[in-house]
């Protein structure tokens, strides 16, 4: 069915916002990531002078050290925000209505209303206060002021972001397979678990997809947790792009940062849902 | 014979709705074309009465609020009114916004120091300081003065201070008398060491002197800081000024190289040693700068510095360096106590302990320093 006229002109405004507040300024980004910048200096070369250069620096070690560290524990994250969120997904979408599943809704749509900032802070200070997590930590192995114990509280902030976001995407995925499936299953001989994994889990691939790849696109994103709870020993690309834009002033290379992290990041995108065809339902 | 039909169709609704979203859209965009709707406090606003209300940028708290109560005398006193804005980042990020501006910034003063004066001056911003226009800067020590190869003074300078190392009285156990001391392995996850990039590169150039440089070759400072990060005794690397009192109040680290005025937050809460004399560590120094009001170049330049002249009347001068434990520059303010053991009182001990970088080369090699930091020492934190 083509869409009528009518539906055209309802997009209309949504259209221009989108492209004035977002293509316009992606497409501003892409021509200042080629031009050339004069260190020590506020504003961009008077004329436009095109170079390479600023992707060409990324080719090298630091950048593309810090690319698969943003990769890594946004996975680790994104995986992590899955095989937690899913049992409690599960949870709210096979009680019944009462008090409980309320509770749980309510609760993870409140961590989601509660500002980020105080948590960060919030897991940081208890990180240092409680010299019972960090014996824990150090126990196993991890000294606390290593690189490994700010990724470890980098992951922790983004599970606080991932874990009500994929929670509340796979309740839907999982209300939508119907319950008796798991009841024949188990009436045929399988065990509660297995019925559970090999029916519902299967038929919500799709759910666990889409959470998967909100979780990681947010981390992939994230600013504020790897600032706040890295340390400054543990940076993701966007504290890379935020230094270039405040403290170095230089727009380019920060421009080019901030291109291939978004062509990383749709990359990984692209490349899951390409994963997730409709074979992985039958 | 049937009731009257007074439901909607859904395709009614959503009609409805989409006019509807059209007219807000339109109404809006309409009101933002609307010039009665621009920001009232935009740089050169004239009022009814000839009356300019000045905008002017500064760091956050506590200068915001020292700030605005330093300006209060000349508020009073005038026609014009001026509104202090906190700036969104550092200096630079003002900067680049003036510059993205230019010539019709939405800014009259900004508040600035040593690293960025030269830049600002290169870029052709800047209201020269006259003595007939700020009177009070005849009573400035001439070496507090920013001047460029021309002698324009740049900058009515507000405040000396600088930074330095020290470290907190109870959470240190060794003798830190040395910039090998940061070496010792008590001191694991202890030091606060700030990021290339803040106070532009001081602290490494105070490694770098240490290690037999200087800020021109900052070599012998990036093989120290390898070895430190190797150590493993850093334990943060700030970026900002919260940042550094939060992680030296909660315990997390110890030792840092900070600006006087942090230092000055810290200790009100924990007492603090600042090593920066009676140390015979080339690097263990009191890295001084001015902090001062730039006016931009514009047609409320003598009004905005009317108002700097204010900042350096003696009282007010001594009112508002109190505020933020930073030492004055009028010569007839009375100093402010608390700075004592940051800021030097003879001309001996200036010369001994204190140094002043080459600014200008310091801001040009930023870049350049950062880069050094994130490849060479972060891999190793």
């Amino acid at each position: 069915m083509r869409p009528s006229k009518s539906a055209y002109l309802l997009l209309m405004p949504v259209g221009l916002v989108l492209g004035a507040f977002f293509l316009v300024p992606l497409a501003l980004l892409l021509y200042t990531s080629f031009n050339t910048h004069a260190p020590g200096t506020f504003a961009l070369a008077t004329t436009y002078e095109f170079t390479w250069a600023n992707y060409s620096r990324l080719l090298g070690p630091p950048f593309t050290r810090y690319l698969w560290l943003t990769f890594k524990l946004s996975v680790i994250a994104s995986a992590l925000g899955l095989a937690l969120g899913y049992p409690l997904a599960y949870l709210i979408a096979r009680r019944r209505s009462d008090w409980v599943r309320t509770a749980l809704l309510g609760f993870l749509i409140a961590m989601l209303f509660l500002s980020v900032i105080v948590r960060l802070y919030g897991i940081g200070l208890a990180f240092l206060s409680m010299p019972a997590l960090r014996a824990v930590v150090e126990a196993i192995g991890v000294p606390f002021a290593s690189s490994t114990m700010s990724e470890i509280m980098i992951v922790t902030g983004l599970l606080h972001v991932t874990i009500p976001i994929v929670t509340l995407t796979l309740v839907g995925s999982v209300q939508n397979v119907n319950p008796m499936l798991e009841e024949a299953a188990r009436v045929l001989g399988a065990s509660r678990w297995f019925s559970v994994l090999s029916i519902t889990v299967r038929l919500s691939i799709r759910g666990l997809i889409s959470g998967f790849l909100l979780a990681f696109t947010l981390s992939m994103a994230a600013f504020v947790i790897p600032l706040i709870l890295g340390r400054g020993n543990v940076l993701f690309v966007s504290n890379l792009v935020y230094n270039r834009f405040s403290q170095i002033v230089n727009y380019p290379s920060a421009a080019a940062m901030s291109v291939v992290l978004m062509i990383m990041g749709l990359v990984a995108i692209f490349a899951v849902a390409r994963v997730s065809n409709p074979r992985w339902q039958r | 014979m049937g009731n009257v039909n007074t439901s909607y169709t859904r395709r009614q609704v959503l009609k409805g709705v989409g006019a509807l979203g059209l007219l807000g859209f339109g109404g809006s965009a309409l009101a933002a074309c609307n010039p009665g709707a621009s920001n009232g406090e935009a740089a050169g606003n004239g009022q009814a009465n000839g009356a300019v209300a000045l905008v002017g940028t500064t760091w956050g708290d506590p200068w915001l609020t020292a700030a605005q109560e330093a300006s209060q005398e000349w508020t009073d006193r005038e026609p014009h009114s001026i509104s202090w804005h906190p700036a969104e980042g550092p200096t630079a990020t003002v900067l680049a916004r003036i510059a993205a501006s230019w010539p019709d910034p939405d800014v009259d003063l900004v508040a600035s120091w040593d690293a960025y004066y030269g830049a600002m001056d290169a870029e052709g911003w800047l209201a020269a300081v006259t003595p007939e226009l700020v009177p009070n800067i005849n009573q400035v020590p001439d070496r507090f003065l920013p001047r460029n190869a021309a002698g324009d003074v740049l900058a009515v300078p507000m405040s000396v201070t600088g930074a330095c190392w020290g470290f907190r009285d109870d959470a240190v156990d060794i003798e830190f008398q040395s910039l090998d001391d940061l070496l010792n392995p008590a001191l694991r996850g202890r030091i606060c060491m700030p990021a290339a990039t803040m106070h532009s590169g001081m602290a490494i150039v105070s490694i770098a002197l240490h290690a037999g440089g200087d800020e021109h070759n900052l070599d012998p400072g990036f093989e120290f800081l390898q070895e430190l990060a190797r150590s493993g005794n850093i334990g943060r690397v700030p970026s900002t000024e919260a940042e550094f009192i939060t992680s030296l109040t909660s315990g997390e680290t110890a030792i840092s190289f900070w600006n006087f005025g942090g230092w000055n937050e810290v200790d009100s809460h924990f007492g603090t040693t600042m090593v920066n004399r009676d140390t015979d560590d080339p690097g263990l120094r009191g890295y001084l700068f001015t902090e001062g009001l730039t006016i931009l170049e514009g047609p409320n330049a003598e009004i905005a510095l009317d108002l700097a002249n204010d900042f350096l009347d003696p009282s007010i001068n001594h009112d508002y360096n109190s505020a933020l434990g930073q030492g004055t520059t009028n010569a007839d303010a009375e100093p402010v106590a608390a700075v004592g053991r940051y800021l030097y009182d003879t001309d001996e001990e200036l010369e001994r302990y204190a140094y002043i970088p080459d600014y200008d080369h310091l801001n040009s090699e930023l870049e350049a320093i950062n880069e050094r930091w994130e490849d060479e020492i972060a891999p190793l934190l």
